[in-house]
């Protein structure tokens, strides 16, 4: 957070001097609220690879997501394929190579900037709201569409890119809302089939060496699904600190993503992982269903398949909705299991609305900013942000999920008010 | 249309090629597991597995933990801008077509 007050403390000198000097803030400003959302989406998502393996107990709470942290750094490096050119399947802000538009990079990139930070920061306000609820939502489409909101609400319907030109999988239809649907139900009749045939194969063995094994095989798995995620996820925050930087003109579409700007972003998501989003967890490992061994590792299995299917056949999709399928399935494809439907119904909620309100949150943080314009509309809109999350982190406390009670028996989900 | 088309081409593609790997691995190391552990005792030490039981199970893990080692090399390629080629059965990283 020192970045932010360093930023506020610039802000009155910043309305005063050149428009560089505007730029620079929002660009700084863009910087850190882009790690803040990384870091969000390190513990928003912690539940995706870990939840079945704190479930079954294959790993302590904190050994989980230490091991998922480490697995999301070291994915974090492995790719850029789809970095620089994050926004372009969802919206017009950068030509096909990954340049930002002509028009919008005026006044070291003012323009991109601003709808970049809306956008920014109305992903994260959901995000941490689904947590404070202890919904899996998805990180991805909560930062897609916020950049849609505050793009919408900066360029109007035509800056958004609804369906692709048909020649491959694209637009909002394409890259969001079709995998949105399908993804889950794919995961999930994956894992249903998998924990079926691996129950029966499990049942009536002898306990202590059956126990053994499929505790290393979902360590393995959920191991898998932390890389990918990693991988998958920690390159659009790159893609977005790197296209503010091109924006404002400091580094060229040429040199790619800078190395420092890889570092930081890794070092966030794994940050937020090991913070662990104990809320979420819980209602992965917990309230969905109860997981056993074997079930969780055919859960983690079905997940890290469909997320490297995926990514093999250039298929978008959320790692969140994958994995929360997947338990899902798992719990409807293990005899006599209980699946909580009333659980699962809130998740779907959060999924559906995702898109929605993280766009009408993004849109109004671009409306906010436009009002007070110049440098001090960004100023306006991190300080929402730092009160929205602040206020959203202390009612978070009064019914606090960490590692010590992520594993207790359900009873509902973490309630947000103080019980009187 | 054409986008609706090819997003439910690709949710086709991901269904068939998923369902092979992600229900196939776990059901084989289940089968590994299987041979190790014998059938439920009720009482005393459980029976150690028998050598042919042994291999048969290691077996069922290699190829799981050959097909894991596979998906990694997918990740690293995917960020190398290459893919895993199986033209020489043995999976190697070549540039993407």
């Amino acid at each position: 957070m020192n970045g932010f007050t360093i930023i506020c403390v610039m802000g009155p000198f910043a309305t005063i001097v050149s428009s560089v000097t505007v730029a620079l803030v929002i660009l700084l400003c863009v910087i850190g609220t882009a790690l803040f959302f990384d870091f969000t989406n390190g513990f928003h998502d912690t539940g995706n690879a870990v939840a079945s393996s704190i479930a079954t107990g294959a790993l302590k709470p904190k050994t989980a997501v230490a091991l998922a942290a480490t697995m999301n750094l070291v994915g974090a490096f492995l790719s850029v394929a789809v970095a620089l050119t994050v926004t372009n399947s969802v919206v017009k802000l950068q030509a096909d190579d990954g340049t930002p538009l002509p028009q919008l990079v005026n006044d070291h990139g003012h323009a991109l900037l601003v709808i970049v930070l809306a956008g920014l920061i109305g992903a994260i306000l959901w995000n941490m709201f689904t947590w404070l609820l202890g919904l899996p939502s998805s990180s991805s489409y909560a930062l897609l569409g916020g950049i849609i909101g505050a793009t919408l609400a900066g360029l109007g319907a035509s800056g958004v890119k609804w369906v692709g030109d048909g020649t491959k999988i694209d637009g909002v239809v394409g890259k969001i809302l079709v995998p949105a649907v399908l993804s889950p139900v794919i995961a999930g009749v994956i894992a249903m089939v998998g924990t079926w045939v691996v129950m029966k194969l499990a049942a009536g063995r002898e306990e202590q060496r059956s126990a053994r094994g499929f505790k290393w095989g979902q360590i393995s798995a959920a191991s898998l699904v932390s890389l990918a995620h990693g991988t998958n996820d920690a390159q659009k925050t790159m893609g977005v600190i790197t296209l503010g930087l091109i924006a404002y003109g400091s580094v060229g579409l040429e040199d790619g993503v800078p190395f420092w700007v890889k570092l930081i972003c890794a070092l966030a998501i794994a940050g937020g992982t090991y913070l662990g989003g104990w809320r979420i967890i819980r209602t992965l490992s917990k309230g969905l269903v109860e997981i056993t061994a074997p079930q969780g590792m055919a859960a983690d299995g079905a997940s890290s398949a469909v997320i490297l299917a995926a990514s093999h056949l250039g298929v978008p999709l959320s790692t969140t909705q994958v994995a929360s399928g997947s338990i899902l399935g798992s719990g409807v494809g293990r005899p006599g299991a209980h699946v909580r439907w009333s659980v699962a119904g809130r998740m779907v909620v959060a999924w559906a609305t995702t898109l929605p309100a993280a766009g009408l949150l993004g849109a109004l943080m671009w409306w906010i900013a436009d009002l007070f314009g110049g440098a001090a509309g960004p100023l306006v809109i991190m300080v929402l942000l730092v009160a929205g999350a602040g206020y959203m982190f202390n009612r978070s406390r009064d019914h606090k999920v960490d590692h010590h009670n992520v594993g207790e028996i359900w009873e509902g989900a973490p309630p947000v008010r103080k019980v009187k | 249309m054409d986008t609706v088309r090819l997003s439910l081409q690709g949710a086709w593609d991901l269904l068939y090629n998923g369902f092979f790997v992600g229900a196939g691995l776990p059901i084989i190391f289940a089968l590994g597991v299987r041979f190790l552990a014998g059938p439920a005792v009720a009482d005393g030490p459980a029976p150690t597995p028998s050598i042919a039981n042994k291999v048969l199970a290691w077996v069922c893990f290699a190829a799981v933990a050959f097909a894991v080692m596979v998906g990694i090399m997918i990740i690293v390629g995917a960020g190398l801008g290459k893919v895993v080629s199986f033209e020489h059965i043995f999976p190697v990283l070549v540039p993407k077509p």
